[in-house]
């Protein structure tokens, strides 16, 4: 992103970068242990955006929060997560002190908390710099006044001068990317990153993210809880209920033609600018998943209209239904016989 | 506009004091909310747009007496509540209720979800005995979706569209006129707030409360209401129904709110530089000369920096604060 | 998700997941309080001082004010059932030990008792009322907080004489200006949230609101520093009656039968460390229920 990429080299586009591997995520409770991952797997190419989507409970943080080491203490992961080859789960601490924040980087929701409150902005990103590129401060400082302006915050060398209090919801967003994006990361997952921003900044910010994407050939993972987000964005897309993908499939494909009930009845059941206001939208009965009691076969059974015996006896596994695109529904084995 | 309205806003200006600039510098305000009118009809619902810091929890509060406004009036039924003391407040405090964003910090935690949903009716039907109050505590809960055996449990064992349930079902169950809906499902999965705007358009139906539905979301706005206003910086930018609205806004902030939207739709792109705003809103404290919008306007011209463009009413009860709007409608 | 604060509220699975268990925030937190085994055993050491305390003085063969010519200072030994020895008139250590138990004990709780009750209505009246009345109230807290206990103490012993009573009161009426602090921070929090405003706006009046809203959702802190509270008052009363200000004869309490050990700690070690043992274990048990408590009712916080 820095108008010199500070780093030489990458994945040429299209080859694997993270490579996911029957994935399951257990946390340890006062009543016992609870899966919030089970059984993920799923590629990520250099260059390609993945959105993955789920409400709370879905598992679609976990995930991720476990390729980078940072369970919650109670939290294990087993499976395999492969970051170009490399194991990332059970790693030693310092394999991944050296590769988070340098190849693998991450943005969360809450850009406050991602920022050490004492420190001026431009400190804060000269110090990644110095610590995992070894430049010398002040070529550090002049990068990173660069990599502020690379994400279009007004006025980099006054704001290199600021603390993060200072500067508005959107602005710190901005600079946890700029952070992010500095020593230029294969591999960027942003974790609900416009869901704390207003809509005119959520388009800011999201278009910023492509931008990069596009300039810096980074894989990008778009962590949401909202179709709509990913639409513009993504290229393909994980749909994840109950800690468990329920679809996947090129983004394109899967919003004009979702097959799985669930995927369906979520976009069924967001306002649009478009639909008629006057009909009443159609409503996803029930609450999201406890993953402390799921049920025994689909974990969406509970709530889908087309739930029949074998769906709340047997968990359905994710099938392939087309080139790129699979889906875990019982109602799809016989190959995608009801319309959309 | 309908002369029957149920609740007329009438210039209401909030203010907050910001404490002195330095030791003996001049008491600075912040103006949440300026000079900001309108009408609700009995059974209508008013959607209320705008970013974060546009002023549309103040007038929110400002209409529920939570926070007194610093100008205008609050007419509830032709009175002005405004000018009542706390004490004259309380019988109207049945007809206008509230739901907040955050439903489990709108429930207090040491009270069981039946003391909550009651609480309302032992305030304002003293009369009613213990048994009367429990059966209508226990059919406002099946009607909000919820079993009628979950009075006894607290807050913080329900999930959070269970919980918005409850804060609608204590706000609705004294059977008020007016209720504000404060971003009552933006903090909610998107499975559930789908529930809950139905919800509250069932109760809409059903009794002819009439809603001021505060939100950022526009799509939500446009399902739930029929007329919409605009906020920027405490003021009002535009106003109109929502068909037409949504149809031609007119203010160039209008415009840029509905093209931020994310949509669904993968041939669609994200709205693109040209129609996007640049940066983020200016300090309330602090607000632009003029037009407290042309800061950020792309349509902006020297004059935008003079005059502050006044609220025009247009045929068919339409408002828009722009001093272009008609040469820029042209083009 | 599960360890991200944000604008998604926290579903079930996530509470779940950060081992909230969903229950009454009371039951939860008693159920964390019984398996913290520190905290229980104190409870039970405490029961057994304070039964002790009010039954051994009642059918022990000697009596508080028993002066034996025959075993001046006397060493602890079981013949003649003077178990902790005897003091420089002849008078039994161990039923002045408990004896002083129960004056060290109720000074503790009942000054903790004053201070919990003033320090909590002005903490919660000067927090909810805000504006004037708040800075007014805080300003005079900030005053008495600038008042030396000692000096106080010793302005209203010359005034009232001595008297156990204006112990109480003495120690109430200083130590309750913490708890006020407390009480009004926590009261400012808690009022910020958005279901005082619903309770505002359903016309409830603000004694009821803050009653029924405030106090309940203050008072988790507050148990904590109670537990802590009363351990400092003891502590307090202790010193008080070393140096003369405290517990009269023929009364007595710990800080009393220490302070007139400490005079004999050569010849009599026993005088002092009877009274110092139980002062001690009384101490580590309110220390440890007070950790429990806070752990128990701020999971988050272990």
């Amino acid at each position: 992103m820095p108008s010199t990429p500070v780093t030489a080299d990458r994945a040429p586009a299209g080859t694997t970068v993270l490579e996911c591997r029957d994935l399951t995520v257990r946390f340890r409770t006062d009543r016992g242990e609870v899966a919030a991952v089970s059984d993920l797997s799923f590629d990520l190419r250099a260059g390609e955006c993945l959105g993955v989507v789920g409400e709370s409970g879905s598992g679609k943080s976990q995930t991720f929060l476990a390729a980078f080491g940072l369970l919650a203490g109670n939290g294990r992961a087993s499976g395999s997560i492969r970051y170009r080859g490399e194991e990332l789960l059970g790693a030693p601490p310092e394999t991944l002190d050296r590769l988070r924040g340098d190849r693998l980087a991450m943005v969360f929701q809450d850009a406050l908390s991602g920022l050490t409150p004492t420190m001026r902005i431009g400190d804060q990103l000269a110090e990644v710099l110095v610590r995992h590129r070894g430049l010398p401060r002040r070529e550090a400082q002049d990068r990173a006044v660069q990599a502020l302006a690379a994400v279009r915050v007004p006025d980099p060398g006054v704001r290199a001068r600021s603390y993060p209090f200072e500067l508005s919801g959107g602005q710190r967003q901005r600079v946890m990317i700029a952070l992010a994006m500095l020593c230029g990361p294969e591999v960027l997952v942003a974790d609900e990153p416009t869901t704390a921003l207003d809509v005119t900044v959520q388009a800011q910010v999201l278009r910023l993210l492509r931008g990069l994407r596009d300039e810096t050939g980074s894989a990008l993972v778009l962590i949401t809880h909202d179709l709509a987000v990913v639409a513009g964005l993504c290229d393909h897309v994980l749909v994840m209920y109950g800690g468990r993908a329920v679809e996947t499939g090129p983004v394109r494909e899967v919003l004009r033609a979702p097959r799985h009930p669930y995927t369906r009845a979520l976009l069924r059941s967001m306002p649009s600018l478009t639909a008629d206001p006057d009909v009443d939208l159609a409503v996803i009965p029930g609450q999201p998943p406890d993953l402390e009691n799921l049920p025994p076969g689909c974990a969406f059974a509970p709530r889908c209209g087309r739930a029949h015996d074998a769906c709340t006896a047997d968990r359905p596994a994710l099938r392939a239904t087309g080139p790129g695109r699979a889906s875990a529904c019982h109602l799809d084995d016989a190959g995608g016989h009801h319309g959309v | 506009m309908a002369s029957d309205a149920v609740l007329r806003v009438a210039n209401v200006t909030v203010d907050y004091p910001l404490g002195r600039a330095g030791l003996f510098g001049p008491r600075r305000i912040l103006r949440a909310v300026d000079d900001v009118s309108f009408e609700l009809a009995p059974g209508e619902c008013l959607g209320v747009v705008g970013e974060s810091g546009c002023g549309k929890s103040s007038l929110g509060r400002a209409i529920l007496q939570l926070v007194r406004p610093t100008a205008g009036s609050v007419s509830f039924d032709g009175v002005d509540l405004c000018r009542l003391s706390t004490a004259a407040l309380k019988p109207y405090r049945r007809d206008l209720q509230v739901v907040f964003q955050d439903p489990l910090a709108s429930l207090n935690p040491r009270m069981t979800v039946a003391e909550i949903v009651g609480e309302p009716l032992a305030v304002h039907r003293p009369g009613i005995d213990a048994r009367a109050r429990q059966r209508e505590v226990d059919r406002m809960l099946e009607r909000v979706g919820l079993r009628a055996g979950m009075g006894g449990r607290y807050p913080n064992e329900f999930s959070g569209g269970q919980a918005q349930r409850i804060s609608i079902a204590r706000a609705m169950i004294a059977g008020p006129r007016v209720l504000v809906c404060d971003e009552p499902v933006s903090s909610l999965d998107v499975s559930i707030q789908a529930q809950i705007c139905n919800l509250l358009r069932e109760l809409q139906r059903e009794t002819g409360v009439a809603l001021v539905f505060i939100s950022h979301d526009l799509a939500i706005v446009r399902y739930m209401s029929q007329r919409v206003l605009v906020m920027y910086l405490g003021r009002v930018m535009e106003e109109g129904r929502r068909d037409a609205f949504f149809a031609g806004p007119r203010h160039p902030y209008s415009q840029a709110l509905i093209a931020a939207v994310p949509v669904p739709d993968p041939d669609r792109d994200i709205a693109g530089e040209e129609a996007l705003l640049a940066g983020d809103p200016p300090s309330p404290a602090n607000p632009p000369s003029g037009c407290v919008f042309r800061t950020r306007c792309r349509h902006a011209v020297a004059a935008c920096a003079g005059d502050r463009p006044p609220l025009e009413t247009l045929d068919g009860g339409a408002r828009v604060a722009c001093g272009r709007w008609r040469e820029l409608a042209g083009n | 998700m599960a360890s991200r604060p944000g604008a998604l509220s926290p579903g079930p699975v996530t509470r779940a997941l950060r081992g909230d268990i969903p229950a009454s925030l009371w039951r939860q937190a008693s159920r964390r309080f019984a398996r913290n085994r520190a905290a229980m055993g104190s409870i039970v050491v405490l029961l057994l001082i304070t039964v002790t305390s009010i039954a051994v003085p009642m059918f022990w063969p000697h009596g508080i004010e028993d002066a034996s010519w025959e075993a001046i200072l006397a060493p602890p030994s079981f013949a003649d059932w003077h178990w902790f020895g005897t003091d420089a008139n002849g008078r039994d250590l161990l039923v002045r030990v408990f004896y002083g138990g129960r004056i060290s004990l109720a000074i503790g709780v009942l000054t903790t008792v004053v201070a919990l009750l003033i320090g909590v209505t002005w903490g919660t009246v000067a927090g909810y009322l805000g504006g004037r009345i708040d800075g007014f109230m805080m300003r005079f807290v900030d005053i008495l907080y600038a008042l030396p206990l000692l000096f106080f103490i010793i302005i209203l012993v010359t005034v009232f004489g001595r008297n156990i009573f204006l112990v109480f009161m003495a120690i109430g009426a200083v130590e309750w200006l913490t708890m006020s602090r407390i009480v009004r921070g926590q009261t400012l929090s808690v009022k910020a949230k958005e279901y005082v405003e619903s309770a505002v706006a359903i016309g409830l009046p603000k004694p009821v609101i803050l009653w029924r809203y405030i106090v309940p959702n203050v008072l988790g802190p507050v148990v904590v520093y109670v537990t802590l509270l009363i351990p400092t008052n003891i502590v307090v009363e202790s010193y008080l009656s070393f140096l003369g200000l405290g517990v009269q004869e023929p009364l007595t309490s710990w800080g009393l039968l220490i302070s007139q050990g400490a005079g004999q700690l050569d010849s009599a070690p026993w005088l002092i460390a009877f009274p110092a043992t139980f002062l001690a274990v009384t101490m580590f048990c309110f220390n440890f229920i007070g950790d429990g408590l806070r752990d128990a009712l701020d999971p988050r916080d272990r």
